[in-house]
């Protein structure tokens, strides 16, 4: 007999902070702290939660399929609409919550005005635009388990293509909580679903993903 | 009733549902215990909850967005500045609110939700709409409409008498003990649908899946008002256009 399996087992979100390429990201709402001290006309405040959460915005665009470049864009439009939301923001989520639902329709938007001009790239592999420079050649190192005999660059390439192939809303969702530490709850209330929604389109990300990828998916008889 | 690794494929279908959510840690407690033990006694979700493990495992693979280029802060800032000096080009109101692709509760249909549509997406003046898009949204729900009766029919919706969905779940059979897990009854049109087989294939759960998505992305495109309506009947436009085609 197998024993129970723990919730979170070793398939937890990253802990927070993994992949952003700055340092550690803000501890419990330290962003809602900033907001209202900025609200209250501490302009460094705001410069701090550019800081702070600038990378977690780029890495949502850039791993949802848009450029580097592109994606910066996307964090610049971000906080220009948090400056301008400054006395519309009331701190009853979590600040990053907040920010997070904003960046997802850039994103969302982007990618309905780049499929109406059908020349929203999904091949950004290895090598291509925005690949470039020594952060993108980093994978981070976190797996729970080594993957072994693998090329690196062509498994990364082989999971931005299976992901790129979801239907928008798996790839965001799938995001959201899998990097951004976005709970059930939260992503509901970015794409405006309810929990059960938000489960069953997660459940259905991970099965296309599963079969996208059954080269590299591995199993253990011996789960527990 | 139970197969000899454990596996009871009622009690399968409900369990695997979960074991996302259960890898993710959302589920509640007394859920997470009841999943967990049934992937305790089964193997065949053992090893399904082991590959949805790896297929996480493989997303850690993707890499963060680059740093950005030298200058960012100073772009912002003076894009801020523009703000401050109302020189900035005006922008949407900043949107906290589900994304475009969410379904947001419609008047016109009772509060079920309806896709969101922007300010750009309102038809033109009488609530004309070009050509191409009609078409382009016609083919999209002739497909769609086939695709699904297709699917449908696989799956035995079609197969009674009465034309009434005949679907239903597999009853165990005496005698069947042995049989092995996942196996799949085709639907038996000799009998009249009266006993078909919900149990699918994978290929069967990846085209019903799909053809969800495809529902998704319906939803897409009418916040992209190249459909409107396909929930609210009103759909007089189309049958224009189908009647057209088929004259």
């Amino acid at each position: 007999m197998t024993a129970p399996v723990p919730p979170r087992a070793a398939d937890t979100p990253p802990p927070a902070g993994e992949d952003r390429g700055e340092g550690r990201p803000p501890a419990a709402d330290e962003g809602a702290t900033l907001m209202v001290a900025f609200q209250k006309g501490d302009r460094a405040a705001f410069d701090r939660l550019v800081a702070l959460f600038r990378a977690d915005v780029m890495s949502l665009g850039y791993r949802f399929g848009l450029d580097a470049e592109r994606s910066e864009d996307l964090a610049q439009e971000t906080f220009v609409r948090v400056y301008r939301a400054r006395t519309d923001y009331r701190p009853t989520a979590r600040f990053r919550s907040w920010l997070l639902r904003i960046a997802t329709n850039l994103v969302v938007s982007e990618a309905r005005t780049r499929r109406r001009s059908r020349t929203f790239s999904l091949d950004r592999g290895a090598g291509g635009e925005g690949d470039e420079g020594p952060a993108a050649a980093i994978v981070d190192g976190r797996t729970e388990a080594p993957i072994q005999g693998l090329e690196r660059a062509e498994l990364r390439s082989a999971v931005e293509a299976a992901l790129s192939e979801l239907p928008e809303n798996q790839r965001v969702a799938l995001l959201l909580n899998r990097f951004h530490e976005q709970s059930y709850d939260e992503v509901g209330a970015a794409l405006g679903l309810t929990l059960e929604a938000v489960k069953s389109l997660l459940f259905r990300a991970r099965q296309n993903l599963k079969e996208r990828l059954k080269r590299y998916v591995t199993e253990s008889p011996d789960e527990p | 009733m139970s197969t000899m690794d454990g596996s009871d494929p009622q009690r399968c279908d409900g369990a695997r549902e979960d074991l996302v959510a259960l890898l993710d840690g959302e589920l509640a407690a007394s859920a997470a215990a009841a999943v967990s033990a049934h992937v305790a006694g089964c193997a065949a979700c053992r090893r399904e909850l082991s590959r949805l493990r790896s297929v996480g495992e493989l997303l850690a693979t993707l890499p963060a967005a680059p740093p950005p280029r030298a200058g960012f802060d100073e772009r912002l800032a003076a894009r801020l500045a523009a703000v401050d000096a109302g020189a900035e080009p005006a922008s949407p109101r900043p949107r906290a609110e589900p994304a475009p692709l969410a379904r947001r509760p419609d008047p016109r249909t009772g509060g079920a939700p309806r896709a969101e549509r922007g300010p750009a997406a309102h038809p033109g003046p009488g609530g004309a709409r070009p050509a191409p898009r009609r078409a382009a949204a016609a083919a999209l729900i002739v497909a769609l409409v086939v695709g699904l009766a297709g699917v449908a029919y696989r799956l035995g919706f079609f197969g009674g008498d009465d034309g009434r969905p005949q679907v239903t779940r597999t009853q165990e059979e005496p005698g069947r003990r042995d049989a092995p897990p996942h196996v799949h009854k085709r639907p038996d049109h000799s009998t009249g649908g009266a006993e078909l087989a919900m149990a699918l294939t994978p290929a069967e759960e990846r085209e019903l899946a799909e053809a969800l998505d495809v529902i998704e992305e319906l939803e897409l495109l009418e916040a992209l008002d190249l459909v409107e309506s396909f929930e609210a009947g009103d759909d007089a436009w189309l049958d224009d256009i189908l009647l057209e085609e088929k004259g």
